[in-house]
């Protein structure tokens, strides 16, 4: 039996990668999904950090782990925006912010919250509210999908997002 | 002839287009969300009386929906319990195979600003009876005295007055299904994970527990892509 042999092209990365495939005991369905994972991952990561680029936005505190595909905070200057992130499975990118209450203002909250509710979701950004010991928490986000992620949308949605929270420090802060 | 009867005309947006094309179309879609939210029982289906296309998809409200739904007898509670112009039912239908017939009413909502709402009435009379049946259904719910029920969610809040009036004033087996519709691409689209922050928020203002409304209130979502699709 003649064995083929091909030559090195030197690309020690996939070879690594090959390496681990080789030792897993997982299917190859399951290799493969975690294949396209970590390709989604990558091309997430260049489309996120150059459109805030374009957007003129500074990226700070990148994580990922088991539920996140990926975690920015946003910055315009020295001001924090809020973030992006986007969990493994979700068909796009949450752009969000969090304004903290105290708890003394919570008559504020249970007045005006139907008010920045609805002020909120007309501009497409989703309002929910946990308590906490010290505070009242209410989270602002909007959904980007990823096939329509790009610097116009990126600017609209954080602007919307921006009106939102000085409505709720208007109302409420 | 039913004076509270109010043809609306053929839906081309929002809830309203949404609720008649799902009634006249496609009831079993709309049965069998009911039923996987566990208020109508298997193989049965719902009765839908309105809106009806060979009603003129017409909506009814007061004395006209309890005759809808031939609960007429309970007219007389009912104008003692709450002032004319009360709520238009998006949809009303009935199941009569059970032991007990059980009544559904329903309010459709197709995005997040249709859930706010403020109590509208003038009349000083209507204000009182008003408040009155109000503060009723909500210590039957067990929610704490709040300003929410008649400003920022007084839509909602009037028709949990009335499913306190068809269950503990009439008697009879009724359940508030709310309708919301996912997605849809003829007004503002909205997702399910978004609904469910905003119901949550506004059963957490109104002071509603979870436990309160089960078995009574039926919330269902409905993809709007399931009913062109």
């Amino acid at each position: 039996m003649v064995r083929m042999r091909f030559e090195n092209d030197g690309n020690p990365l996939r070879d690594r990668i090959f390496e681990v495939l080789r030792n897993s005991r997982s299917s190859a369905e399951e290799d493969l999904t975690a294949l396209l994972q970590c390709a989604a991952h990558i091309r997430n990561r260049i489309i996120v950090e150059q459109t805030a680029k374009e957007c003129g936005l500074k990226l700070s505190g990148f994580r990922a782990n088991d539920d996140l595909e990926l975690y920015y905070d946003l910055k315009q200057g020295r001001h924090d925006v809020g973030y992006i992130s986007k969990g493994w499975d979700d068909p796009g990118f949450r752009v969000g912010d969090l304004v903290s209450v105290p708890r003394d203002n919570i008559g504020k909250v249970q007045a005006n919250a139907y008010r920045l509710l609805k002020f909120c979701a007309t501009r497409g950004v989703v309002l929910t509210v946990e308590e906490k010991p010290e505070s009242i928490e209410l989270q602002m986000d909007s959904v980007i999908y990823s096939d329509g992620f790009n610097k116009s949308v990126f600017a609209q949605v954080l602007h919307y997002l921006n009106v939102c929270v000085e409505k709720a420090e208007e109302l409420i802060g | 002839m039913n004076t509270n009867r109010f043809p609306q005309g053929r839906g081309t947006k929002g809830s309203k287009k949404w609720i008649q094309d799902v009634i006249n179309q496609h009831p079993a879609i709309l049965d069998s969300h009911i039923r996987a939210a566990g208020c109508l029982p298997d193989r049965l289906p719902v009765s839908w009386q309105s809106p009806l296309a060979t009603d003129e998809y017409s909506e009814y409200r007061d004395a006209g929906f309890l005759e809808r739904l031939d609960l007429s007898l309970h007219k007389d509670s009912l104008r003692q319990f709450w002032p004319s112009r009360g709520p238009q039912w998006d949809a009303l239908g009935v199941q009569k195979d059970l032991p007990r017939p059980r009544y559904y009413v329903v309010e459709a909502k197709a995005n997040i600003p249709e859930i706010v709402s403020t109590c509208q009435a003038e009349d000083p009379d209507s204000v009182r009876l008003i408040e009155s049946s109000l503060d009723r259904a909500r210590t039957h719910f067990g929610a704490p005295r709040n300003p929410v029920w008649l400003q920022g969610f007084y839509q909602y809040a009037n028709r949990l007055a009335h499913l306190y009036f068809l269950r503990e004033i009439a008697k009879v087996d009724a359940i508030l299904v709310l309708v919301y519709f996912l997605n849809d691409r003829t007004h503002i689209p909205t997702t399910e994970e978004a609904w469910r922050g905003a119901i949550a928020l506004q059963n957490k203002l109104m002071g509603i527990s979870d436990r309160s409304r089960q078995k009574v209130v039926c919330e269902v979502f409905v993809n709007t892509g399931e009913i062109t699709g």
